[in-house]
């Protein structure tokens, strides 16, 4: 690197940050375009994501409402009928609330009839899916937010520190992975439930708030392993080599250099975790130790479902729909992050 | 043979290493909760509380519970249930082990021949029709929950067209539906592993020298490209184990099979602490075992590769 | 050096007329093998010479059955031992090769399978071809490595390829393929991977055993002087066809085609003093995009008019020496190398 002038330095680096810039993102988004499931399956999912987060602004039967009169009705077209009141959706506050509030400003006290059927106690099905899509989404994203923002950190720094720290770090990744975590986090459940309380008043954190956390970290070995095998090959490269010889502190190269270039595959391994995090809340959910009553997900509206089988009489819906909205969108999902990986790494593709 | 023997001396001190981290992080969770295990039945008569207590080794020092519960459970005994009146620990894992093992076996078995198969004819019709449908039923099985994949065979298989038992501990009938849908998802990633080692051996020139002496294309695609081919999905089998583990407190809930998993389900859910440990300490165990066992398999397949 | 042309009276093991390969790529069409023609004697070993992507390994690999299903083989005639080869795919022509065919490679690394040992692929081929089992089996795979020159055979065959050194491995390649006596042998680039003073040893090897057994060789190589000490005749390619093709004497006393005149200057020689070798310039043709006329006139420095317009056809010269060229060079001048 001797020899060669700040100026010169200077514009390799603007170089290497346009040329991962611009044309490695233009490739990609080509190539992704021409991926035909992936593109009906990111249609599909930003469809869906809008419908949940509006689906206070839905003019449907308050989802926690029970009826036993009208227990399991099979699916039918009721248009209109009158009768939800605000005072149904007792702990919703907020964006939530004041998204209620313009409901009943727009439609008054309609509400649209059960689409979906209804479940054991006359709830309509249809609203219970969408609003526990609100909360099964939510999971997916913010605990994988949270197993990102954890291997992220842990990988570049083991990466970028290298020598001893590398092994230590990498070491203790590896004596975690040959723990069961799933049982592990099921046994931290429990006990965090019973703590509920005292969590709460010390750390602020809410029920909800607890099981992001604990489901976020499960996921964020192999995230740690792929960013540090990142760093570490990028890490010898030219423009990088060239910031150190300008003077550029470490945490600067880290955060303005490295990251950025590492993002394409963190990307794609983004998109692949949200479904395995969708997968592991619907299953606590569905064994009952995930999302508790009153709110609704996924997995619990299927547990309900399949708890209700049997051979007398037949309540398909209360099977088919929630398990088809969560196939559906897991499915998507991997598509989305198949077509993303073959976009942004064609050599991933080949293998 | 001496070398082997030391491999599994270092791996076999890992494992009891990882347990005992295990067991100490479970003992100070399972006693940092406020009140004891009995917090929520608060409405006991006190000296009846008194009595579980001492029952329980609880009224003791902290120090002194983990050292007698850590030998106890060294001696191979995890202790008695919180809830389960009169049972141990033991029995009840004893008891499950049998059927858990049945099923999670059978499983394993679903998932390897019908993964290997469809993996094979993927990789031999290569971009043909059949590849591209196995493929895209992989992915399928990839993506659904295997709750979800038992939700419609059991409409389809128990309800609709009724050929099997909807639920229950019985005969190998009982066991057919809940073995499948546990293996499923890893049937299906055993199918891409398979396609995607198989081509990519099929391409290598040792394939071809083969060829040129005038094998079979059975023996070429048996004997010489299967054993590379099959590496990945011998890897994969630690994973996959410890998947079908998991995967088995959901099937056995769906189909009522009193297994391990229905029992550590259920002591999580009734805050039976030792039995929930227990487990715990189980599901460690075995898939320590399991990953063992995939190590030692794949030196044997391949002759390059040597335990460290 | 030694060898003694053979007489051409004795009916040919291999015959070849006309034969082209195509492969379908996703960029188009590709013709790899442009009507190739030549005829080997019983003993006899020919040298086929040219660089990458002259179609040289393609042609032997096509007779074999041995291409993907991208290939297209087709032949006016195509004769082992009097008879028509099989098509690609069919069981008669499997049961050919190794038994009236075999062929090495140039990588013993990578053509020897890393999961059996070299015992398990050699029996293999005894078990099939020859239908030995049990004792005598083992004799025969013993015997084989044993004949090959590999020491301790009995503890040997116990071993993996990765057990091996490069120079052991093409020799329990060259056990292996022969075990099963073919009258013929594709030796493609054998010595290519290995240490020059392990080359000569290979080398020596091939010839002792084609003096032993009486079987053709074909040697497919990219250095004229591989050939030069082994072969009877030499054949060599540029862009899937035959430029110039010689009794190994009259090729390197006079070579005629401007290209195997390049080829001749690149090789060094210990004999004498000489600086720098000289390279062929520019690069080997594009296969999907051949020029008009002669696919090598835009690197020949003797190069006509008539040469861009024309491509040349394959001309008799004397004895039994033919050329692909438009324009009589002068003879060659040996001393013009240093």
């Amino acid at each position: 690197m001797e020899g060669r002038g700040p100026e010169e330095l200077e514009r390799l680096l603007e170089e290497a940050r346009k040329v991962r810039g611009n044309s490695l993102w233009k490739d990609a988004m080509r190539r992704f375009r021409r991926h035909g499931a992936a593109r009906f399956a990111l249609r599909f999912l930003l469809a869906l994501s809008f419908l949940c987060l509006f689906t206070p602004l839905l003019p449907f039967a308050p989802p926690a409402r029970v009826r036993l009169s009208e227990q399991f009705q099979p699916p039918k077209a009721v248009f209109v009928r009158h009768g939800w009141s605000r005072g149904d959706y007792p702990g919703a506050s907020g964006l939530t609330g004041r998204m209620l509030d313009l409901r009943e400003r727009i439609f008054g006290d309609l509400e649209f009839g059960p689409w979906m059927g209804t479940d054991s106690k006359g709830r309509c099905l249809m609203s219970r899916i969408l609003w526990g899509g609100r909360v099964s989404l939510m999971v997916g994203l913010v605990a994988t937010l949270v197993s990102l923002i954890v291997g992220v950190v842990y990988g570049a720094l083991s990466g970028f520190l290298g020598g001893f720290w590398d092994d230590l770090m990498m070491r203790i990744v590896d004596v975690l992975y040959a723990v069961p975590f799933i049982f592990v986090v099921i046994f931290l459940i429990t006990v965090i439930r019973e703590n509920q309380e005292v969590l709460e008043a010390t750390f602020g954190l809410t029920r909800m708030g607890v099981f992001f956390l604990v489901i976020g970290l499960v996921y964020w070995l192999t995230m740690a392993r792929v960013v540090r095998g990142q760093v570490l090959s990028l890490k010898n490269r030219e423009f990088i080599e060239a910031a150190r010889v300008l003077g550029a502190s470490t945490p600067r190269i880290l955060f303005r250099h490295l990251v950025p270039n590492v993002v394409s595959v963190v990307l794609v391994y983004l998109t692949l975790t949200i479904p395995r995090v969708m997968l592991f809340e619907a299953f606590l959910s569905f064994l009952g130790l995930g999302v508790e009553a009153p709110d609704v997900s996924w997995g619990m509206l299927a547990a309900d479902g399949l708890g209700a089988v049997n051979p007398v009489r037949v309540y398909w819906w209360f099977v088919l729909f929630p398990s088809l909205a969560l196939g559906a969108t897991l499915l998507a999902l991997n598509f989305v992050g198949d077509g993303l990986r073959d976009a942004l790494d064609p050599r991933l593709r080949e293998r | 043979m001496p070398h082997l023997l030391g491999f599994l001396a270092k791996r076999l001190f890992w494992m009891a290493a990882t347990l005992w981290v295990v067991f100490t992080v479970s003992f100070f969770l399972m006693r940092s909760i406020p009140g004891g295990p009995y917090s929520n039945e608060r409405n006991l008569p006190p000296e009846i509380e008194r009595k579980f207590m001492e029952k329980f080794g609880l009224d003791k020092p902290l120090a002194e519970q983990y050292f007698e519960h850590l030998s106890r459970t060294l001696r191979g005994d995890l202790g008695p249930s919180f809830k389960l009146a009169d049972y141990g620990v033991n029995r009840v894992l004893a008891e499950g082990l049998p059927k858990s093992a049945a099923l999670g076996s059978l499983a394993l078995v679903f998932a390897l021949v019908l993964g290997l198969v469809a993996g094979l004819v993927s990789a031999v019709r290569r971009g043909g029709w059949l590849d591209h449908g196995l493929m895209v039923l992989a992915t399928v099985g990839i993506a659904l929950p295997n709750f979800v994949i038992a939700a419609v065979l059991i409409l389809i298989f128990v309800i609709t067209w009724p050929v099997l038992p909807a639920a229950g501990w019985g005969g190998a009938r009982n066991l057919l539906l809940p073995a499948f849908c546990l293996g499923a998802p890893f049937a299906a990633y055993i199918a891409r592993l398979t396609r995607t080692g198989m081509l990519e051996v099929l391409g290598q020139d040792y394939i071809r020298t083969a060829r040129a002496k005038g094998l079979s294309e059975a023996r070429v695609l048996l004997v010489h490209a299967l054993k590379g081919g099959l590496l990945p999905v011998v890897s994969f089998l630690g994973p996959a184990v410890a998947g079908i583990l998991t995967g088995s407190l959901v099937i056995e809930k769906i189909f009522f099979i009193p297994g391990i998993g229905t029992h550590f389900v259920q002591s999580a859910l009734n805050r039976d602490y030792t039995l929930a440990m227990g487990c715990v300490l189980l599901y460690t165990a075995l898939v320590y075992l399991m990953n063992l066992l995939v190590d030692v398999c794949y030196t044997v397949l391949d002759p390059r590769v040597r335990l460290d | 050096m030694k060898k003694a042309p053979l007489s051409p009276e004795r009916s040919p093991v291999l015959e070849v007329d006309g034969l082209e390969v195509d492969f379908e790529t996703g960029d188009g069409r590709v013709r790899a093998v442009r009507g190739l023609s030549y005829r080997l004697g019983p003993g006899e070993t020919l040298g086929v010479v040219g660089e990458s992507g002259s179609g040289k390994s393609v042609t032997h690999l096509a007779m074999l059955g041995l291409l993907p299903d991208t290939a297209e083989v087709r032949a006016e005639r195509l004769r082992f031992q009097g008879n028509d080869l099989p098509p690609a795919g069919s069981e008669a022509l499997r049961r050919l090769r190794g038994r009236g065919i075999g062929m090495i490679f140039q990588d013993p690394m990578t053509s020897l399978n890393p999961f059996l040992t070299l015992g398990t692929q050699i029996a293999e081929m005894a078990r099939i071809h020859l239908g030995l089992r049990g004792a005598a089996l083992r004799e025969t795979v013993v015997a084989a490595l044993a004949e090959v020159g590999i020491p301790n055979p009995e503890l040997r065959i116990e071993q993996y390829p990765h057990e091996f050194s490069g120079g052991m491995r093409q020799r329990a390649m060259i056990a292996m393929m022969l075990v099963a006596e073919p009258a013929l042998l594709f030796a493609d680039e054998p010595t290519t991977a290995l240490d020059v003073t392990v080359q000569a040893q290979i080398l020596g090897l091939l010839a002792s055993l084609q003096e032993r057994r009486g079987m053709s060789i074909v040697l497919i190589t990219h250095d004229l002087g591989v050939v030069a000490g082994f072969a009877h005749r030499i054949l060599v390619m540029y862009a899937g066809r035959v430029v110039e093709e010689a009794p190994t004497p009259a090729l390197f006393a006079n070579p005629s085609h401007p290209y195997t005149r390049g080829l001749l200057r690149s090789i060094p020689r210990l004999d004498e003093e000489r600086e720098e070798l000289e390279p062929i310039p520019g690069q080997p043709p594009d296969l999907l995009a051949l020029p008009e006329g002669c696919p090598f006139a835009p690197r020949c420095p003797s190069v006509r008019e008539l040469c861009l317009r024309e491509e040349p056809g394959l001309r008799s010269l004397e004895d039994g020496h033919a050329l692909a060229c438009h324009v009589d060079l002068e003879p060659f001048d040996h001393e013009e190398r240093s």
